[in-house]
């Protein structure tokens, strides 16, 4: 079912579109050549350019420029070769210049667009741009009664805006395009991606319209939605909040408003008759910048795979389902485990402990999979362990838990704890006898008809052996030994 | 000994590479003669230890046969170029305080190629002016008569030129503040193309159009400091990376056969040398041509909105949050109201404010858009003169030079006032007028024919 909101006079549709702000993998910023590390102590990473001084000018870092076009590629998008820096100004005081660079009239990228699986199936959410532009300092206002404290170190680094049609029709939506273009980024390595951090951080254009009405209504912009369940939360709560006016006969106010996830609502933040005039126009002090065809194919060649190719091959080469393989690349660290962990394994049982044994165990302790104590290959080795007869599936299940707690490899475990499976038949035998001996009584009632205490010795064949007895071979010598009596 | 100080920069450097005074000799004696000239106001700021502590480098230098280009000549520099750890105020109250932990590109390549810094130079206000009495620290005196203003905005490096306290001077032009003062102060201005001197850490006025520059006491003077200020720097994005030729070894006073263009729109008024000047040129030997530069009269207009628009965004910095003055106010707007009411004098605000109109999301279509349009019709001018002549000959400035009082009263608005100066630098091209008054501008990278012909135009009386 699409998702609608019904009103009291009729049925509302939902329009949206995202703006994701998202800081770029580089060594330095973007037009200075301070470097971009996070954390140090405040103002320690921030130069004279980033600071606004007097006479500084900004030069490109190419690597930004680089950033964004993998990410044009990514999306699906044209990579403009002349695009031009432009000037955004505004007074505040995390602003060093009263100046943002940034592109609007010639973004570096344009005309892109991302695939979402939804319940209803595959959807198409455009993209209508991505620009190169720069990251403002921070103003920190709870260190001191009175006055707020700035810290430059981020003032500087490079951003890529990326920013949607507005095509996404339910918060669901939203959320998967938010997760896919976070996975693209990660994946191309052009940004973490980290939305807590505030590497990657979110403005959703909402606005609502009755079922079959043609253009848009106002829209309100509600800023810095910082979570994939604070976007859904926001957008549910901005739409219900537009159908409830104008079903009481209402306008909704273009405006911006800021979202509010402890008392779930969104508040105004401005309102657009009193925004600012942004007085955009071309930085003087920076050239167009021009692309070659070679410099963008160069870039294109050495791209590396995106989330949907490699779903693809880990379908062809692996043999595994959609759903198995669309689970395993949608976050590119599951993905190179599972790369890691497969190397000559079966890959249906490595990707069945990964999406069932190994997510739970790290959803349990709040840990990511590249944080996990079990290194990849030794996942793979488990498998291979059982694979081959050497540990029962159940023993792995134990192994597993003990790989969780030390890390040690499944080698190393079984060799320590003897876990190894007894395949040595004389010895599995003196087992039997063993056991056979210690409960002639049950034999006899065997013997008499009574088939069924067969489990029962295998069972307790088991229980002498700790497990480790491959409960077919078991089976078969406890068949043999038993006609040997008769 | 003569006086030192009444030697030419070139001949200074001919003296200093004979043994026949030390450099801390010739610092000494421009020391001297900064305090007995102190009452022109040319300096903001003067430096006469760090002079005398440059000075016996330079010596020693020399000593053990290190000589650079410049070695060992004191010079003074407008106070617009950042100077590591001597104040730079671009004549502002709001960086009355300021001390820039940096120095820009192009004082760094005088003081590597040996000069010796002096001070610092009064200018208009962020060179918004042509008088200099818009700088926050006093009018500077025009050395030949002191009741009128030196021209600006590079006024008071035209006046310590003039005044012979210092062998040469850095400036800037945005619309011809090194020419305008250089021809009130009667001293030789040059600016190369834009692109060929780095603007890192010279303070910005309007970016598209802010050219270092130089003035000397000759022509010669200005081509040996250009050419160790030009080259390209990757600090600067719109640096060019031409090579640059060895200026003042190309002055070689032949002009015969040259093509020396007459604008006819920059003859409207011309001083009472203009026909001698003429037949001077002739008599050397140049083909004196006519051209039209139909859209000369629009420069002014487009000068005036593609300057403030870009000031208004090149002062933004300015919010006493980081650096230089600050008054406070019980909001942070109130802060940034206070301070720039405060740091900013009448001329600059009133510049702010137009250029935000200009940038405005209506004025930029309305008039930041067709001044864009236009100057590119004022370059096309150029691109056509070009194509008949060598260089464009005309008076700089064709007035007198007027009164303090006069500025005051807004003189510097007249007509004629900086006409003949504009097109050339909203086309960026290289530009210069000698002490007589008289200007020629060359096309863009070719410095050395402009310096050439301005070389010998300088004989003219």
């Amino acid at each position: 079912m699409s998702y609608r909101i019904q009103g009291e006079t009729t049925e509302w549709e939902l329009v949206c579109g995202l703006e994701i702000h998202c800081q770029i993998i580089s060594q330095s910023k973007v037009f200075s050549g301070a470097s971009t590390k996070f954390g140090g102590e405040p103002n320690n990473q921030a130069s004279f350019l980033d600071a606004g001084f007097p006479g500084q000018l900004p030069v490109l870092n190419e690597k930004c420029v680089e950033q964004c076009i993998k990410t044009g590629i990514g999306l699906n998008a044209k990579i403009n070769k002349y695009s031009v820096f432009d000037r955004k100004n505004y007074f505040y005081g995390d602003l060093p210049t009263g100046y943002q660079i940034t592109q609007l009239f010639h973004p570096i990228v344009s005309e892109g667009y991302i695939e979402v699986e939804t319940e209803e199936g595959s959807r198409t959410i455009g993209i209508e741009r991505l620009h190169l532009e720069q990251d403002a300092g921070k103003s920190i206002h709870d260190m001191h009664p009175s006055k707020t404290m700035l810290d430059f170190n981020r003032a500087g680094v490079g951003l890529m805006e990326i920013v949607s049609r507005p095509d996404i029709r339910s918060p669901e939506e939203a959320g998967e395009y938010l997760r896919k273009l976070r996975s693209i980024v990660r994946y191309l390595e052009t940004c973490d991606g980290n939305m807590d951090e505030g590497s990657m951080r979110c403005d959703v254009n909402v606005s609502v319209r009755p079922i079959g009405e043609g253009g848009y209504r106002p829209k309100v912009e509600v800023k810095n939605v910082n979570s994939v369940k604070f976007v859904m939360h926001a957008i549910e709560i901005e739409a219900h909040r537009q159908v409830d006016l104008y079903e009481s006969g209402n306008k909704v106010l273009q405006e911006t408003r800021l979202f509010d996830p402890i008392n779930q609502e969104t508040r105004p933040m401005r309102s657009k008759e009193n925004a600012l005039d942004y007085r955009y126009f071309p930085d003087p002090d920076l050239p167009p910048l021009i692309l070659t065809d070679d410099y963008i194919e160069n870039i294109r060649q050495n791209l590396p795979e995106l989330p949907e190719q490699k779903k693809a091959r880990f379908m062809k080469d692996f043999g595994l389902s959609a759903y198995d393989a669309g689970i395993l690349v949608s976050d590119k660290e599951t993905a190179l485990y599972f790369e890691d962990a497969v190397q000559g394994q079966d890959a249906k049982k490595v990707a069945n402990w990964i999406m069932g044994d190994l997510f739970a165990a790290l959803n349990k302790t709040c840990l990511s999979i590249s944080q996990s104590p079990i290194k990849a290959k030794d996942l793979g080795a488990l498998v291979g362990m059982i694979t081959s007869g050497t540990i029962s599936g159940k023993i792995a299940k134990e192994v597993f838990e003990i790989m969780l707690e030390t890390g040690k490899s499944p080698s190393v475990i079984v060799e320590e704890k003897g876990l190894k499976q007894v395949t040595d038949s004389t010895a599995i035998e003196g087992i039997i006898e063993k056991v056979l001996q210690e409960n002639t009584d049950k034999v006899k009632e065997i013997k008499a008809g009574k088939e069924k205490l067969k489990g029962w010795f295998v069972g307790q064949i088991m229980k002498v052996s700790q497990g480790k007895i491959n409960p077919v071979l078991a089976n078969q010598l406890l068949e043999k030994k038993l006609s040997e009596k008769e | 000994m003569t006086d030192i100080t009444e030697l030419t920069l070139s001949e200074t450097l001919n003296g200093l590479g004979s043994k026949e005074f030390s450099s801390v000799e010739v610092t000494s004696a421009y020391i001297k003669k900064m305090e007995e000239k102190r009452h022109l106001n040319a300096f903001i700021t003067e430096t006469p230890e760090k002079a005398l502590e440059m000075a016996k480098a330079s010596d020693t230098r020399r000593s053990k046969g290190h000589v650079g280009k410049l070695e060992g000549l004191p010079i003074a520099i407008k106070d617009m170029f950042c100077t590591k750890g001597i104040k730079t105020t671009a004549a502002s109250r709001i960086l009355s305080n300021f001390i820039p932990p940096f120095e820009s590109t192009t004082t760094q390549k005088l003081w590597d190629a040996g000069a010796v810094c002096l001070g610092k130079t009064n200018t208009d206000e962020f060179a918004m002016g042509s008088s200099t009495i818009t700088s926050y620290f006093g009018v500077t005196k025009n050395p030949h008569n002191e009741n009128c203003v030196p021209g600006g905005s590079s006024g008071g490096s035209a006046a310590a030129v003039a005044a012979h306290m210092c062998a040469g001077a850095t400036g800037t032009e945005t619309g011809g503040s090194i020419r305008h003062p250089a021809s009130f102060c009667q001293v030789s201005g040059f600016k190369p193309t834009y692109g060929r001197c780095s603007r890192y850490g010279v303070i910005a006025y309007a970016s598209s159009l802010d050219e270092p520059g130089v003035l000397g006491r000759t022509i010669k003077d200005c081509a040996h400091m250009i050419e160790v200020m030009m080259g390209y720097d990757p600090k600067d994005s719109t640096s060019s990376r031409k090579e640059v030729p060895e200026l003042h070894k190309m002055l070689d006073k032949n002009i015969k056969g040259m093509k020396i263009g007459i604008p006819r729109e920059y003859t409207e008024l011309v001083p009472s040398n203009w026909e001698s000047a003429l037949t001077f040129l002739k008599e050397r030997g140049a083909v004196i041509v006519d051209i039209e530069m139909p859209h000369t009269e629009e420069a002014g207009m487009v000068y005036y909105v593609i300057s403030q628009g870009e000031a208004t965004t090149n002062l933004a910095r300015y919010d006493g949050v980081r650096y230089g003055e600050r008054a406070p106010g019980e909001t942070l707007e109130e802060m940034y109201m206070n301070t720039r009411m405060l740091g900013f004098g009448q001329e600059v605000r009133n510049r702010i404010i137009l250029g935000t109109f200009f940038t405005s999301a209506k004025g930029y279509y309305d008039y930041f858009v067709p001044a864009q349009k236009m100057r590119s019709l004022i370059k096309q001018d150029f691109d056509k003169a070009f194509e008949k002549v060598d260089v464009l000959f005309s008076p700089s400035v064709p007035i007198r030079p007027f009164t303090i009082e006069e500025a005051k009263h807004g003189a510097a608005k007249g007509r004629f006032n900086d006409t003949y100066l504009m097109p050339s630098c909203l086309a960026g091209l290289p530009a210069g007028c000698a002490h007589n008054g008289l200007q020629v501008i060359g096309r863009q990278w070719d410095e050395a024919t402009v310096l050439k012909v301005l070389d010998v135009v300088e004989e003219i009386k």
